[in-house]
């Protein structure tokens, strides 16, 4: 009996959701009032991966868009045509050799209508003061810091870090004091949480739109100086929607039907779309995208044969560049330069030593080098140490980066064809990153040193020292191990020079590229791309080659805050929908 | 009865103190330090800075205890109600990820397996006793329970969504829906539900129409069955008697069950975007976010365990031959 | 999975019992069916590899080919250019070594749990109670993460191992159940007067009457092992330096195969898993008939 009047219950119930879930799918798919309006909506990923953790620029996995669309820095820098942009600024100059004075623009108000004064700046540029600001170097180096007059003025005690301050000077963002005050300790600024960030800029969040694990809905201001001042056409999109990436195939999905404008993941396979005019990029034809950062093979310099340069330039020769930017790329990126300079720092690229001390490459070349090098083959075919030991270099990359996966396949087949044996080591990111930073590996490919203002960042990437080997090793640089402490001086001084001191500037440049490349502590392979993939159904007038639009079309962190934000004030409404 | 019941508590409980141990134990089993993800997201160039970032980390999760007392803080903050800070995604509390993420996966998992249980056991027993659809559904529902769970959420997807545009590839609502009870935002809720729901519900309802019409078949061939057809009792009455001896097994295997559908939602989510406890785990996994994993792992195992209590109730009280055997006894 | 089907054990076989049981099965549609796909899918698994033309890892194909004649690319090439018959040939061999593995050794658990509890009962029985439980509320993917991460390279074997060692809790239960139907049959307790050792009455009165049932479970624990091997594999935790049927579903969905259009790419594995695991169920039913007089639709 039980039985039976049981089902009877779950019949009903059983019923009831089916007819339920008719209704509400078909109510559904055809819904479309009490939405954000789709066509004065731009909606974007790929740069938002796992949830939201809040609005807290300094902790925390905080919102896609908000340095840049909400809060502002007091210069923007852009990479293409490499110069400073002023903005909340209304100029941010060395006045002195210990000296940097920063004009305020009068004119910009808080989104809770207060407006941004001297104190504002102040206050943030104090919070470098705690351990945990990734600046707090910088001001370590502070004497003083004073208002007046509308102006910001910053004593150093010593020779500043000019390049790093500089640096400093874009990627700050302006926190408003009446929330950030708050913030009176190292762990307040890394739990600081506030509910609706108040920022300068032109959008501000809608609250009831932000779902943590799916999305966060920004709003235009009314009002944005920027736009008031007539420094920047006034965005368009009403709202800005960014969601959280879980997938990059389901992006592209996403795209190609229209519900995604813009995608910042890298999308395998695009050059086909691009080819069949179902997505836009910057490029239309190879490479495609700008250039991000630089992807190299990291060698560890400490262990044998890698300790021998020699042995890292016959390596370097015998890889095939070619067959991962075609075959596994599909021309997606770029060969790097000898150098690893990536384009936007070509300037400093010194072209002689280039010519002189770029090398051939291919099988033969590689097998040449290594017999001139003084290694002989073993009776297995392969390559043996000098010291007769066999040579077995394991090679990993982070679990799961199919792209990289690849290419650390063809790696290992190029370099057994010419000789040195090699293998996989198959790490998820956790084990390979904590392995990478304690010297427990023999290979990596890497991809480090971001796009920035200056090469430094680079070349403190590549010859920082000290190395660490205690506790959790290295944390953001030479990952190699590589010990020179000439270059590192070098490094240290293009911190402390002067931006007028150009000759001095090329001349340090020019000596770490020569090293870079007579020693070759990394290997550069290719550039990997801003990854955009976007469609006109809703929005035109995209960053484009060719054009006056030559903006970074990426929402990751620091780019916004460089030419991003004018993608977005540059876009048009599509007006076929 | 009261004292079996109480046995039973105990066993559970019993389960329950080991399988927390062992839920603690297992991410901290884990080689690497989840605090350096964290710290190569920050980018800090400065080494002393990042030495004390470092530490400042370790000391808010508690990670430079030692692990008896790291074990102990657990229990203490498990009493609490306090599942810890996500490492990754700090600082949000591994409670307001597990909150918001439960809703989606129980959404999918609870209409899925309820529902594919109620449907395959009903076509099961149709099938059991005509041959037409015998011949039909059963070839069926074999093909649909041997299926891999993604392997039915990519071809769902690929000729739905990608294909056809007749659902949307995933996400859990769409982008410019407004959220609220209006009919519009739960309308579009289910519409983004629909087809990781159908993977999961077809390959479960093969299973259950598979069990259920070979255990019928079963029961109708017992000598019980031929007993009353033997005295003249009427089919439907036979029937009753074996349906609900055929139901026996299919109940505890809606326990048994949950397991294999849960791996199958963690697949499905997976190929669907789809933003529940499964993504949350797998992303918590491959960063060795501990107090995530762990939460979730303990939403799951007391989910597991109640659900086994209330089919071991539901069973004994269903069947009382299986009581005296529980207790040690020959019958 | 399919809740099994619980037959009571047929008694002891009589000399032509054999010779019966053959008669049923080769005149059983379901048992014949589902032997025959099998073993098609096992030749086409042993031999496949040799007609491969290419490795299943090697680059150099035409990028994206469909299935054509061409080079031998019978199902065409990944995204990367790879051969798409090289890599599900292998993916086919291992996953009939998955299952033979991590099916055989998920049944030597379950049987010896499964008939000590049953056996037993008591607190024997309740210790192993909770056992069972514990195994099978542990979410199985994080305790794979946790062996995979100190290995830095992960063999099929240890895959196979571990889904033998986490699969076993359904089957020791119904096991379980078995044994105390037949524990309280009198030649059971003829057994145990005559002063036969437990064990040897499990294993020489009890297992030999539940012989069919054993071949049924170790047949679905077969499929189960394959099934649960491919969600591993999908999910990232598959054997490194080699290429499965799980693996082949998920490099092919993260490079946009879907969106591509690249379909030769990944319904071949799920196919064939659907194939492979489907037929085995149709066989178990199939066997269950033979083994049991009353299923027979003669």
């Amino acid at each position: 009996m039980r039985i039976r009047s049981k089902a009877t219950t779950a019949s009903a119930i059983a019923l009831a959701s089916l007819v339920a879930l008719l209704v509400f799918t078909v109510g559904g798919a055809g819904a479309s009032q009490a939405s954000y309006p789709r066509s004065q909506t731009l909606i974007t990923s790929g740069t938002q991966w796992g949830n939201i953790t809040g609005f807290n620029p300094y902790g925390g996995n905080y919102a896609a868009g908000m340095i840049g669309l909400n809060l502002e820095t007091l210069l923007r820098y852009n990479p293409v045509s490499d110069h400073y942009i002023n903005w909340l600024a209304k100029s941010a100059t060395w006045t002195g050799g210990r000296q940097y004075t920063i004009v305020v623009r009068p004119g910009v108000k808080w989104s809770n209508g207060k407006p941004f004064t001297t104190s504002d700046v102040l206050f943030n540029l104090r919070l470098l003061r705690f351990n945990t600001s990734q600046w707090n170097n910088l001001y370590l180096n502070v004497k003083s810091m004073t208002a007046k007059q509308g102006k910001v003025v910053v004593n150093f005690k010593g020779t500043p870090n000019y390049v790093q301050w500089q640096n400093a000077m874009y990627n700050i963002p302006m926190i408003s004091p009446d929330q950030g005050k708050v913030i009176t300790s190292a762990k307040l600024l890394t739990t600081y949480n506030p509910s609706k960030p108040i920022g300068t800029g032109p959008y501000v969040l809608d609250r009831p739109g932000f779902d943590p694990t799916t999305r966060v809905v920004w709003m235009k201001r009314a009002h944005w100086w920027a736009a008031d001042q007539k420094l920047s056409p006034a965005p368009k999109p009403k709202y800005i929607i960014d969601l959280v990436n879980t997938s990059n195939t389901n992006s592209l999905s996403a795209v190609l039907a229209g519900v995604e404008d813009l995608n910042n993941n890298y999308l395998p396979g695009v050059e086909q779309l691009v080819a069949q005019g179902k997505v836009l990029t910057f490029y239309k034809k190879a490479p495609y995208h700008l250039s991000a950062n630089l992807a190299m093979l990291e060698p560890n310099t400490t262990v044998k044969p890698l300790n021998d340069p020699a042995f890292r330039r016959a390596l370097a020769a015998a890889i095939n560049v070619n067959q991962i930017v075609k075959q596994d790329y599909h021309s997606l990126v770029l060969p790097a330069s000898p150098t690893g300079l990536l384009p936007t720092w070509f300037k400093y690229q010194d072209k002689a030593a280039v010519k002189k001390y770029s090398q051939k490459t291919g099988t033969a070349v590689a097998v040449a080098l290594l017999k001139k090098a003084g290694y002989t083959k073993d009776s297995s075919g392969y390559f043996r140490n000098k010291d007769g030991t066999s040579i077995n270099l394991d090679i990993s990359v982070p679990q799961g980066w199919s792209d990289w996966e690849t290419a650390r396949d063809m790696i290992i087949s190029s370099a057994k064809a010419a000789g040195i044996r090699m293998h996989a080591v198959v790490k998820d990111f956790n084990t390979w990153q904590a392995d990478r930073n304690t010297g427990k590996f023999d290979l990596v490919v890497d991809n480090h040193y971001q796009i920035s203002d200056n090469p430094w960042s680079y070349w403190n990437g590549i010859y920082h020292l000290p190395i660490l080997n205690t506790g959790a090793g290295q944390q953001n640089f030479n990952f190699e191990r590589y010990s020179n402490l000439k270059a590192w001086k070098l490094v240290e001084k293009l911190d402390k020079t002067s931006p007028t001191k150009t000759a001095t500037i090329m001349s340090i440049n020019s000596q770490l590229q020569t090293t870079l490349m007579k020693d070759l502590p990394v290997i550069p392979l290719w550039y990997n791309g801003q990854w955009a993939q976007f469609t006109s159904k809703y929005w035109t007038h995209w960053p484009a080659a060719g054009t006056d639009r030559q903006f970074t079309p990426i929402m990751w962190g620091g780019y916004l805050n460089m030419t991003g934000i004018d993608m977005i004030t540059h876009l048009a409404y599509n007006r076929g929908t | 009865m009261g004292r079996y019941f109480l046995r039973k508590l105990g066993i559970y409980s019993l389960t329950f103190f080991v399988a927390v141990t062992v839920d603690w134990a297992i991410p901290h089993l884990m080689p690497g330090n989840p605090v350096l993800t964290l710290m190569n997201r920050l980018q800090i160039q400065d080494p002393r800075v990042a030495q004390h970032v470092y530490h400042h980390y370790m000391r808010a999760f508690n990670l430079d205890l030692p692990l008896w007392k790291q074990y102990w803080y657990f229990w203490v903050s498990l009493v609490h109600g306090d599942l810890g800070t996500s490492i990754l995604q700090f600082p949000s509390p591994v409670t307001s990820i597990i909150l918001h993420a439960a809703p989606y996966t129980l959404g999918l998992l609870i209409p899925a397996i309820l529902l594919s249980w109620y449907f395959g056991n009903k076509v099961g027993a149709l099938a059991a006793r005509r041959k037409v659809l015998d011949n039909s559904a059963l070839p069926l529902s074999y093909a649909l329970t041997a299926t891999p769970y993604m392997w039915l959420a990519i071809l769902l997807s690929w000729t739905l969504a990608v294909t056809w545009h007749v659902f949307p590839v995933g996400f859990a609502y769409d982008p410019t829906a407004i959220r609220g009870l209006s009919w519009a935002f739960v309308g579009s809720l289910a519409y983004h539900w629909f087809l990781p729901f159908m993977s999961l519900f077809l390959v479960t309802f093969g299973g259950w129409a598979i069990g259920m019409r070979n255990m019928i078949i079963y029961e109708l061939e017992s000598d019980y069955a031929h007993y009353l057809e033997a005295l003249g009792a009427p089919q439907r009455l036979v029937r009753k008697y074996a349906f609900r001896n055929a139901l026996l097994p299919q109940i505890t295997g809606l326990a048994l069950v949950l397991g294999a559908v849960l791996a199958g939602s963690l697949v499905t989510e997976i190929v669907f975007s789809y933003p529940g406890l499964g993504y949350q785990i797998y992303r918590a996994i491959t960063n060795e976010d501990y107090f995530v994993i762990q939460g979730i792992f303990l939403f799951i195992i007391v989910g597991v365990l109640i659900a086994n209590f209330v089919v071991d109730i539901v069973y004994v009280i269903v069947d009382p031959r299986t009581r005296i055997g529980m207790e040690g006894g020959r019958s | 999975m399919s809740a099994v089907a619980a037959p009571a054990a047929a008694p002891a076989k009589p000399v032509g019992a054999v010779r019966e049981s053959l008669y049923f099965a080769l005149r059983n549609r379901k048992l014949v069916f589902g032997a025959s796909v099998t073993g098609a899918m096992l030749l086409f698994a042993i031999f496949g590899p040799l007609f491969a033309r290419h490795g299943p890892l090697a680059y150099g194909g035409d990028l994206s080919l469909a299935p054509t004649r061409h080079g031998g690319y019978w199902f065409g090439t990944t995204l990367q250019g790879q051969d798409v018959f090289a890599q599900f040939v292998t993916g086919l061999r291992l996953a009939f070594i998955v299952g033979a593995l991590g099916g055989g050794i998920a049944s030597a658990i379950a049987m010896v749990v499964g008939f000590t509890a049953g056996y037993r009962g008591g607190i024997v029985d309740e210790v192993l109670n909770m056992l069972t439980n514990v195994v099978l509320v542990i979410p199985t993917f994080a305790l794979l993460l946790v062996i995979a991460a100190y290995l830095s390279v992960r063999g099929i074997l240890t895959e196979a191992v571990f889904i033998g060692l986490t699969s076993w809790p359904w089957a020791a239960r119904a096991l379980r159940a078995q044994t105390f139907s037949l524990v309280s049959r009198d030649f059971v307790d003829l057994a145990r007067l005559s002063g036969r050792s437990s064990w040897q009455i499990i294993f020489k009165e009890i297992a030999p009457n539940m012989s069919s049932y054993l071949f049924m479970m170790f047949i679905l624990l077969f499929g189960g092992a394959i099934l649960i091997a491919a969600t591993l594999d999908f999910i990232g935790l598959g054997p490194s330096n080699t290429i499965s049927l799980g693996m082949m579903m998920q490099l092919s969905v993260q490079n946009a195969a879907l969106q591509l259009h690249l379909w030769w790419w990944f319904l071949p594995p799920g196919l064939a898993l659907m194939t492979i695991v489907g037929s085995l169920y149709v066989m178990n039913v199939g066997l269950d008939e033979v083994f049991n007089p009353k299923l027979r639709e003669m």
